[in-house]
């Protein structure tokens, strides 16, 4: 009985080490992005904002 | 071989903690700092701020110049879908006379999204009467967007009688910022065009924010009259003379687009910049003649520009 819990116990380590291991080594997940207009001015670029208003009609 | 069912159960546990984790994992939006150098989705419109004097002020019903006078029980005694658009009529109703009241009908708005833009519709209405009372109802609206749109209104509420206060206040109108100069500039030149003027030839800001200065100037004046417009663009800082010929062309255009490329025409110089704005204002309703005007234009800054918009 001691070794059968033991050699779960064991499992579940080798489990979360290869989980730790794996996730550890993956990307991270892309960030989810502001809109233009809930940014403060400083948070936008000249491009977005020159393309944003061009589309509106603002600029050239 | 007692052991085997116990192992299983050991398995079984371990293949359902990994389910699990992987599960959420793929259900769940993935969590993270909020990126700001990503691709952003542009919209195709903004939300400009009405215009002040849009609404009648409570008890001018039935005078023809406006909606009619609401009341909270009118808002009650409406259906729930129509009660939140109610309950914003009433607050820019009351905000000139009565803003604290209308803050309170601010907070019946069924989202916070909606109660905030309430605050911004009455920091917009309260500027012409009370400046710092609208200036920290504006402060006081925590979310970016609608912070920006509270100090974009008072700009434009203000733009006719106060322009240098109404300029001021496009410094704090967020993202909005450069389309608040744009604006207010352009509210301004229609009744006080020196005024307009001395602060677009201020040349304050960047590159961006400057050209947008005499094209709101161009736009608006043509809204009225083309020619109009075209003598104030004259008045401009000659390296932003063309974009000012933009801006009238668009204006133009908004009325009536043969009439705008006829007036164009006139333009010697700035003819093709004239064109340009009004090819760019069809993007969205005429892309097959905006592509034709586009083509035609001789001036190769403004061919080039004006292509590359056909495909953005």
């Amino acid at each position: 009985m001691r070794r059968m819990v033991l050699a779960g116990a064991a499992i579940v380590a080798l489990a979360f080490a290869g989980f730790a291991t794996w996730r550890s080594l993956q990307p991270p997940p892309p960030p989810p992005v502001i809109p233009l207009d809930e940014r403060t001015f400083e948070q936008m670029t000249e491009k977005e904002r020159e393309d944003w208003m061009r589309k509106l009609g603002y600029v050239d | 071989m007692a052991s085997f069912p116990f192992s299983l159960l050991v398995l079984a546990c371990l293949t359902g903690l990994l389910g699990l984790r992987f599960g959420l994992e793929f259900g769940l939006p993935a969590l993270g700092v909020a990126a700001l150098d990503a691709p952003s989705e542009i919209s195709a419109t903004m939300a400009v701020p009405p215009k002040p004097g849009g609404l009648a002020p409570a008890g001018a019903a039935g005078n023809g110049e406006g909606d009619a006078a609401l009341t909270p029980s009118v808002c009650e005694a409406m259906s729930p879908k129509l009660q939140d658009t109610c309950w914003q009529a009433l607050a820019r109703q009351t905000a000139a006379a009565d803003p604290e009241e209308a803050l309170r009908v601010c907070v019946r708005l069924t989202t916070p999204e909606l109660e905030v833009e309430c605050q911004s519709d009455v920091g917009e209405a309260v500027a012409p009467t009370n400046r710092g009372l609208a200036e920290d109802i504006c402060k006081g609206i925590p979310m970016v967007k609608w912070r920006g749109q509270c100090h974009f209104g008072i700009g434009l509420a203000l733009a006719e009688t106060d322009p240098e206060y109404a300029i001021a206040r496009c410094q704090d109108a967020e993202a909005f910022r450069t389309f608040c100069r744009h604006d207010v500039v352009g509210e301004m030149a229609m009744v006080n065009l020196p005024a307009a003027v001395a602060i677009c030839a201020r040349e304050e800001g960047d590159t961006l924010t400057r050209k947008t200065c005499w094209h709101g100037a161009g736009k608006y004046l043509a809204r009225r009259d083309m020619t109009e417009a075209a003598s104030a663009c004259a008045q401009a800082t000659p390296s932003w003379q063309a974009q000012c010929f933009h801006g009238v062309g668009w204006g133009g255009a908004e009325r009536d687009v043969d009439q705008a490329l006829a007036s164009c025409a006139a333009f010697g110089d700035y003819a093709d910049n004239c064109r340009h704005g009004v090819a760019n204002q069809l993007k969205r309703g005429d892309p097959t003649r905006q592509l034709a005007i586009c083509e035609s234009l001789q001036n190769t800054e403004a061919r080039t520009k004006c292509l590359a918009f056909v495909t953005q």
